[in-house]
């Protein structure tokens, strides 16, 4: 009987340690709430302490697929104030528009621009101008669960809630506008260039997008490509992800004012060299048509499809350029349209006719995505045909090009000149 | 011996039960702080006296990720059409409905929620969601930042496309959900509903023809009901007459004998009656652009 005593005894005092237990094993000395409560409340504190405000370089695209612009954020008692990349007033001037902010708590402390802000809530929209996707728009996020805050509280590592970009706000010591014109310096010089870099017999081959930096050299014997998405600052250029080059680790490229020179981030003692070779810079870039560019007999061929486009489908070409071009078939080098929202392509094979005298030739190569569709029922293949021929390609300056012309050489009568800035409406319908 | 082993076993387990109480007492105020809500904004007050105050409605106009539907991708409303889109909706909406049944009518049934996206709602097949109904408690309204836009603030018949139709539908069904209607209704046109194939048919050919309003309300019967009840509300007159023209003789008589349906429920289990009803939204859309848009009054 004792005995029984004694093991009820043991398991209840057993079974009252075991209730007990949880109390033993806490990590953290606040609740998860409270820590939670005091991330957010800390991290309003560092946004509204910055009084130039935080540049956020900003990605849309599900793993950075669709292109990066900066944006500048002031914060300041639930509004936030925002200025953009090449978003100018009529006077000339990067303007600002003023929304709200919230920060919330769901998968951590979450930042959360709540009302609309056209300079940044204008990717997100699902029916948004040319956006690539038909229901997500540009996978522009605009919730950013805030991953860390730097020591030093000049920087902040945010994730877009939605489509998982990994992005950077980085407080501002200069004004707005001075930053991000800057910036646009920076992104005129360097985009659409070929750069070199040679080591000893090797030669690394860049080339710049306005969201993609493309490395070529060779290894093993063959021809090796790595591409990065990118962002731009004032110092040049920065990979979302470094990457090995030639053995050496790549985290970005530094711009020089002035110079041809575009040293390496990570060893700045090396460095690329901007091409100056007309065919690179041609090749290498997307160069856009206004029917005002156009001598009276291009103007004409491109005009056919204009108009073909406002009559029978009731669309207004968005824009059109010669370049390469990506959809679901492919890359294609050759001219490119969105009409209405709709994309085609045709297909030009490239042959350089006379290195010296800069001449190219464009060769017929066929159609791609609705490019077919539109040479059948809309003259698509009119603006192609003025480029069918041999040009000679002049260039409006020695470093990197704004506009090339090119002169049919065969047709004197036929004399294109394409610019680098996107033309929206290049038929100037109304 | 025996009571001494007892006691003992009683003191041990009543120190067990006493071990864990000291953190179980719940704190006078909530865990959960607001940190960066600042107070409301002019905007925000005129919300509170215009449509929480007397109606018991939050009308939520900032983004709030709970309360989004994460199948589509949104963006949020913009503030200032909001406060346009919040004076014609109470004008229009909820004042409509205070005249006609009463301002305990609107407290008691109307959502609890109005949710202002400003984006589309778009599905993966290419159709375009208009306005969604949750369970009795919040109505979503998408679109809002084209206010103004392509839905011109005096462009009264896009304005019931994209907002008001939607209030309406989606109302009915709540009251449905509230006080079921008559299932004889659902015998009327029992072999023609198409389910998620509505938008292959045309509005003016194969729908009103075959007594349905519109396309949408060939989905089901619940939504021929709510889509029904929201058109004969918000189409003037001359829109209802170019209407039953397509819908002919045969139509017509399909339409009336629905209508007759609502007309008796909304009677018998609302106290409203549908024709007041209409003269009265009618009434108030043709005085609407009196309203002063610019100045939150």
């Amino acid at each position: 009987m004792k005995k029984v005593f004694l093991y009820i005894m043991f398991a209840v005092v057993g079974l009252g340690l075991q209730s007990c237990l949880h109390d033993n094993d806490e990590v953290f000395e606040k609740s998860a709430a409270e820590r939670i409560n005091d991330a957010i409340s800390n991290a309003n504190q560092v946004l509204e302490s910055a009084e130039k405000g935080w540049v956020l370089h900003y990605f849309v695209g599900e793993e950075y697929a669709f292109g990066t612009t900066n944006l500048v954020a002031i914060f300041k008692n639930g509004k936030v104030t925002m200025y953009g990349q090449d978003e100018y007033d009529e006077n000339g001037e990067h303007y600002a528009l003023t929304s709200t902010y919230k920060l919330t708590r769901d998968q951590g402390p979450v930042l959360a621009f709540d009302t609309y802000n056209d300079l940044l809530h204008k990717w997100g929209d699902p029916a948004g101008a040319s956006a690539p996707t038909d229901v997500n728009g540009w996978e522009a996020d605009y919730e950013f669960v805030i991953m860390n805050i730097s020591e030093d509280k000049n920087t902040i590592k945010l994730k877009g809630k939605k489509f998982n970009n990994i992005m950077t706000l980085e407080r501002l010591t200069v004004d707005p506008s001075e930053y991000l014109t800057k910036v646009e310096e920076v992104v005129d010089v360097l985009v659409g260039n070929v750069m070199t870099y040679i080591s000893g017999t090797d030669t690394v081959k860049a080339v710049t997008s306005d969201y993609e930096v493309s490395f070529t050299y060779p290894a093993d014997g063959e021809s090796k490509t790595v591409t990065t998405p990118c962002f731009f600052t004032p110092n040049g250029i920065t990979f979302v992800d470094s990457v090995e080059v030639l053995g050496m680790k790549v985290s970005g490229l530094i711009y020089q004012e002035n110079s041809a020179e575009v040293p390496f981030a990570n060893d700045p003692s090396k460095a690329l060299v901007i091409s100056t070779d007309i065919f690179d810079q041609f090749l290498s870039g997307a160069w856009y048509i206004d029917a005002d560019n156009l001598s009276d007999y291009a103007k004409a061929g491109f005009m056919s499809f204009v108009n073909a486009c406002a009559t029978n489908e009731g669309e207004v070409v968005n824009y059109c350029f010669l370049g390469l071009a990506t959809n679901y078939a492919g890359t294609f080098y050759g001219l490119h349209f969105d009409s209405g929202g709709w994309k085609g392509n045709s297909i030009f094979e490239v042959s350089i006719a006379d290195e010296e005298q800069n001449l190219i030739t464009f060769s017929d190569g066929g159609y791609a995505a609705n490019g077919n569709y539109y040479a059948t029922k809309d003259n698509f293949g009119d603006a192609v045909k003025i480029f069918l021929s041999t040009f000679k390609l002049e260039k409006d300056r020695v470093v990197s090009p704004k506009a090339f012309t090119l002169t049919d050489v065969n047709n004197p009568k036929n004399v294109i000149k394409l610019v680098k800035e996107t033309v929206m409406n290049p038929g100037h319908v109304q | 011996m025996k009571k001494i082993y007892i006691f003992l076993l009683a003191a041990v387990t009543a120190f067990s039960f006493t071990a864990c109480s000291d953190d179980d007492k719940p704190g006078g105020e909530s865990i959960f702080t607001n940190t960066t809500d600042s107070k409301p904004d002019n905007f925000e007050q005129w919300l509170l006296e215009n449509f929480t105050y007397p109606y018991n409605i939050d009308v939520l106009y900032r983004m709030k990720d709970i309360e989004i539907d994460h199948k589509y991708t949104l963006t949020p409303a913009d503030s200032a059409k909001c406060a346009k889109l919040a004076i014609i909706v109470k004008y229009l909406w909820f004042d409509a409905y205070a005249e006609v049944a009463g301002a305990d009518f609107v407290k008691t049934n109307v959502p609890r929620v109005l949710s202002f996206i400003g984006s589309l709602a778009i599905e993966n097949n290419g159709t375009v969601v208009m306005g969604t109904a949750e369970g009795g408690y919040k109505i979503t309204l998408y679109n809002v930042n084209n206010l103004g836009g392509s839905i011109p603030l005096d462009d009264y018949a896009a304005l019931n496309q994209w907002y008001f139709t939607t209030l309406h539908h989606e109302f009915q069904h709540i009251l449905n959900q509230k006080k079921p209607y008559d299932t004889s209704f659902d015998l009327i046109s029992e072999g023609d509903y198409v389910s998620g194939d509505w938008y292959q048919y045309s509005t003016e050919t194969d729908a009103l023809p075959k007594g349905f309003i519109r396309n949408y309300a060939m989905v089901e019967p619940r939504e021929d009901y709510a889509e029904l009840y929201s058109q004969y509300l918000t189409n003037n007159d001359a829109l209802w007459a170019s209407k039953m023209k397509y819908a002919g003789a045969e139509g017509q008589a399909i339409i009336e004998q629905k209508l007759q349906h609502i007309r008796t429920y909304m009677r018998d289990n609302w106290n409203i009656d549908l024709d007041e009803m209409r003269a009265c939204v009618q009434r108030r859309a043709a005085e609407y652009m009196k309203l002063d848009f610019e100045h939150l009054n």
